[in-house]
């Protein structure tokens, strides 16, 4: 079952009422006068536990959910060994030797994960690897097979030749069949299951469509499902041998629910390697686009992943002169082959940008095809879900740590080069759902109360409402008054009352093994009367009050920097543990739709890439960052006009 | 049957077509394996109608202004290229590098080569004031020439394109060139295994290591294509076998090869091209041996009959004569212009034959 919030939230109004009414004894409203003693006959006593009848998610799970393992064929192609198996384990704390012969673990177990392996020869290459018997009776596979058991460069010249094959319209035929391919995915959705362990570790089935419309243009989604292998099994997914059109994959999606009664939604990547198509506001064939449009998008892309290994797509700094945090782990030389990108393809590329389109569209047109949550994934091609700076295995098994990885070619396109150093050790998602099973996580991410990390795990709380008063800062259980007088990240703002504006409760807890918090910003987007979109960026909350103050424009100074670079080291001397505050638009007009959500900063880290300095003994580049401040972003909170 | 096009032929006996794959990856972005680049920033600088080193806008960072021209006359024309990340953090932190900008022979769009340090600005101005004045016949020689003595540079942009240049010379110049330059230059090569595709050339500059573990990976390598049906480098791992074993890798490869049905198109292609390569260029003092081995493979793949023709025309070689007419008179899917690369040869030896003319 979904969580019915209205119902929720009704018990818990109800409760917060009849205890406020406990202390006042009579209230008089537009209802008349309530007497607390009359009321008392309706309202259960509260248990002396506070935990007790909690029916709301008090504490965010730690997954990812775009992890590819040596069943996607460019992972193996790369030298990936863990197949799904050892990605489970991994992900649920486990030690295991990844792919380059290193002994690898988490600093703690991940709550859930989903492995999104591409499904375009999902698990094939692994199995001509492995010598499956069906398969080698194929002579070409069985020429591959004896290549990649034969040694690295056999390996890696079978790949090519495999590459060549697909360019030639030569592939083995067992590489396309839906039979090998409905096996494999039998399997791939069997291992899962076996797995999913609920109410202490979730797997969610899922994979990786991978379109590259246009030459290398990532329009690339992870497509997660609610549903077990029993129903998952029953529906091929969708290949990019099918179609590279995202608009087939919300119809395939729509038909397989149809046809199953199962669940499923998708999530976008990297939008800053699609030059310009990701958040573009016309069809995917450049028709204007409708308010059906707008709503089947909407309906099937709920979340999008705003931070990973190829870059952090929430805002680019040349479109952002104001925001001095902008300018994190870019990526923007270009898409997936490195074509070089115009500036003007910023622009539908990064969440903000596509928030504010939001708007305007929704403006427009009556609908919002970009109304949806962040998450932080890793893309790792490993099999290893290691987003920590201290612990980072990289994307392939050619960027697990080594002493050159930092110098090293991640990828060189026509002489378009991005150095090993530009990757990013990211990251994770926290969701807020009630429950560590496959349909709460699910639903969480379906009612978008999720946001994403660059690797940290920080706890971050965030409610909008009308009535939020500085005093529910002061409780150590903002979630209870969140719930009650709120709507949590993800959600809708209610209709505006006469008069108010909208205040927002917002906590952050740092990661006990992270650097402390430098602040809380709210980000807010909205409609000017022209009905073109704008962005502000309010610092509301912050370490070291005491010493910094916000100046006249609301900046704050910087935090500071206790990284010892020769060490790899740094204090928790800065900045501050928790922070909470609660924050009231102060420009807020009802008749403008706007957008909130949360960026929490922490204080300078080392970055991978010192870590590596620091082990390897090796001297990087000056041109290489060696501090890094980590971050979590929350699902925006919308609030859209009554009647628009 | 397999199409091999006259324009690749052009190329052949040059060595870029060793150093790509023999075959047919067209433009495939892979993070795993990089592609051997189409094109060097030499063809960009050498074809380009303007070139200007840039450095970000101080006024606005995403965009480039021009500070300095290197060639041509810069019009004032919008770049239309983004600063990206990673190159305004390495301006920042290096006040002496700049990015080349090309605009296209047109005159039209700009193309961003990448950051450059000051010692390839210096080395791009004096490789388009010397490119210059590569004409004629001689320009290729004039080239590989110019490129020679920049082969294993400290700067690592110099010597990759060094490296790609060198990539175009023939092979008589190739198997010299081990003795000019340290093995390090392009050793180091055939450990990325990304770059496997970029091997070709320090393949060929192994055969000419007097380390003895070299010369043997070169036979292991030859040894392990064969036996697992590698084309990948099959053509330079086989020139490079001939180098240093010339009769047992001959006798390999008409056992392995030439008597076997099971061998692809792309794996005889590559046997063909380093036969041709050691035919022309090489060392021609086998040519009786290399046709005797052509007369076998065209058994097995008539499809690399103009390729073959070609050879022994210029070789002036008449034995096959009557095999390839044969193969002319078969149904065939050859282009017009492989059918007349063919009958020019039957044409030529044929009148050779009536006057008299011995040929080889």
């Amino acid at each position: 079952m979904r969580l019915r919030f209205g119902c929720t939230l009704g018990v818990l109004l109800l409760a917060v009422f009849a205890s406020r009414l406990v202390a006042q004894q009579r209230v008089t409203t537009d209802a008349g006068t309530i007497d607390a003693e009359k009321m008392k006959q309706y309202v259960e006593p509260r248990p002396y536990s506070p935990y007790a009848g909690r029916n709301f998610p008090d504490r965010p799970l730690w997954g990812e959910q775009h992890l590819h393992t040596s069943w996607s064929p460019d992972a193996v192609g790369g030298g990936a060994r863990l197949g799904p198996e050892e990605a489970y384990r991994f992900a649920r704390g486990q030690e295991v030797v990844s792919s380059t012969g290193q002994p690898v673990r988490l600093s703690r177990p991940l709550d859930w994960i989903a492995i999104a392996d591409h499904s375009d020869a999902m698990g094939v290459i692994a199995d001509v690897i492995a010598g499956k018997p069906e398969l080698m009776q194929d002579p070409q596979l069985r020429k591959w097979n004896k290549m990649f058991n034969a040694g690295p460069d056999e390996a890696m010249a079978a790949v090519m030749e495999m590459i060549t094959a697909q360019g030639r319209g030569e592939v083995p035929a067992p590489l396309t069949d839906p039979n090998v391919f409905k096996d494999i995915w039998r399997r791939y959705t069997a291992i899962a299951d076996q797995y999913n362990d609920p109410g202490r570790f979730t797997t969610l089935i899922a994979y990786e469509w991978t379109s590259n419309y246009g030459g290398g243009n990532n329009l690339h989604r992870n497509v997660i499902y609610r549903d077990g292998a029993d129903v998952a099994s029953q529906v091929l997914p969708l290949t990019t041998f099918q179609t590279e059109n995202p608009e087939e994959l919300w119809k395939w999606m729509e038909a397989y629910e149809a046809k199953t009664g199962g669940d499923v939604l998708a999530i976008p990547h990297n939008g800053n390697l699609s030059n310009g198509r990701m958040f573009a506001v016309e069809t995917f064939d450049g028709k204007p686009i409708s308010k059906a449009w707008a709503e089947t998008r909407m309906k099937w892309e709920r979340l999008y992943e705003v931070t990973q290994g190829k870059g952090t797509s929430e805002q680019h700094p040349s479109l952002a002169a104001n925001d001095e945090f902008a300018s994190f782990e870019i990526w923007d030389k270009g898409n997936l082959n490195v074509v070089p990108k115009k500036p003007g393809m910023l622009n539908f590329e990064y969440a903000r940008e596509a928030f504010k389109h939001g708007l305007e569209i929704q403006h427009q047109l009556g609908a919002n095809p970009f109304k949806f949550g962040l998450v932080g994934s890793t893309d790792a091609h490993n099999g290893l879900t290691a987003a920590e700076e201290n612990n980072f295995f990289g994307k392939f098994p050619s960027s697990e740590p080594s002493p050159e990885r930092w110098d090293e070619d991640a990828f060189n396109f026509d002489g378009r080069i991005i150095k090993g150093w530009e990757l990013g050790a990211s990251g994770y998602t926290g969701v807020w759902a009630t429950e560590n099973t496959r349909e709460s996580i699910w639903d969480a991410m379906h009612r978008r109360e999720t946001y994403a990390t660059t690797g940290p795990r920080i706890v971050v709380r965030f409610f909008g409402g009308f009535d939020f008063t500085a005093e529910d800062a002061e409780s150590r259980q903002p979630a209870v008054t969140g719930y009650a007088k709120g709507v949590p990240m993800g959600a809708d703002l209610p209709a505006a009352p006469q008069g108010k504006s909208p205040t927002f409760l917002v906590a952050a807890l740092k990661d006990g093994l992270s650097g402390n918090l430098d602040r809380i910003q709210i980000v807010k987007g909205w409609l000017d009367p022209s009905g073109k979109a704008q962005e502000k960026i309010y610092n509301v909350a912050w370490g070291d009050a005491e010493q910094r103050k916000l100046d006249a424009q609301g900046n704050l100074p910087p935090v500071g920097n206790t990284v010892n670079v020769k060490k790899a080291t740094w204090s928790n001397t800065i900045g501050a543990p928790e922070l909470i505050t609660v924050w009231t638009d102060p420009d807020f007009d009802p008749q403008t739709p706007a957008f909130y959500y949360v960026r929490v900063l922490e204080i300078p880290t080392p970055r991978w890439t010192l870590y590596d300095a620091v082990r390897f003994g090796v001297e990087l580049g000056p041109e290489v960052p060696v501090t890094i401040q980590e971050r979590a972003y929350t699902s925006p909170i919308w609030f859209t006009p009554q009647g628009k | 049957m397999m199409r091999v096009g006259l324009r690749r032929r052009a190329v052949a006996l040059g060595l870029a077509v060793l150093l790509g794959l023999g075959g047919a990856v067209e433009s495939v972005a892979c993070p795993i394996c990089f592609a051997f680049p189409k094109k060097t920033d030499a063809d960009f600088l050498l074809e380009g109608r303007c070139v200007v080193l840039a450095r970000p806008d101080p006024q606005d960072p995403f965009k480039y202004v021009p500070t300095a021209v290197l060639k041509g006359a810069y019009d004032d024309s919008d770049f239309d290229l983004l600063v990206d990340s990673a190159t305004r953090r390495l301006m920042q932190v290096h006040a002496d590098r700049h990015v080349l900008l090309v605009q296209d022979a047109r005159g039209g769009a700009w193309q961003n080569l990448g950051p450059i340090s000051p010692e390839f600005a210096k080395f791009a101005e004096r490789l388009m004031a010397v490119g210059a004045t590569w004409h004629g016949a001689d320009a290729a020689t004039l080239r590989w020439q110019f490129f020679q003595p920049w082969f294993g540079h400290a700067d690592e942009r110099i010597r990759t394109l060094a490296y790609l240049e060198m990539g175009r010379a023939p092979y008589a110049v190739v198997r010299r060139l081990g003795r000019f330059v340290p093995r390090e230059t392009y050793a180091a090569i055939l450990e990325e295994r990304q770059y496997i595709e970029w091997r070709g050339l320090a393949i060929l500059l192994l055969a000419q290591s007097e380390v003895a573990a070299d010369r043997q990976r070169i036979l292991d390598s030859f040894q392990a294509a064969k036996e697992f049906g590698l084309v990948t480098n099959l053509a330079a791992w086989t020139a490079a076998a001939l180098e240093i074993d010339l009769q047992g890798t001959l006798d390999q490869i008409e056992q392995g090869y030439f008597g076997s049905a099971e061998r692809t198109p792309n794996e005889l292609e590559a046997i063909w091209r380093a036969l041709s390569m050691h035919g022309s260029q090489g060392k021609p003092e086998l040519r009786d041996r290399i046709v005797d081995c052509y007369r076998k493979l065209l058994a097995r793949a008539p499809q690399l009959a103009p390729q073959v023709a070609e050879d022994l025309r210029v070789w002036k070689r008449s034995e096959l004569t009557e095999t390839l007419a044969v193969i002319l008179q078969r149904p065939h899917d050859f282009e017009f212009a492989e059918v007349q690369v063919i009958q020019r040869y039957v044409r030529e030896t044929a009148a050779a034959k009536s006057a008299g003319l011995a040929h080889d």
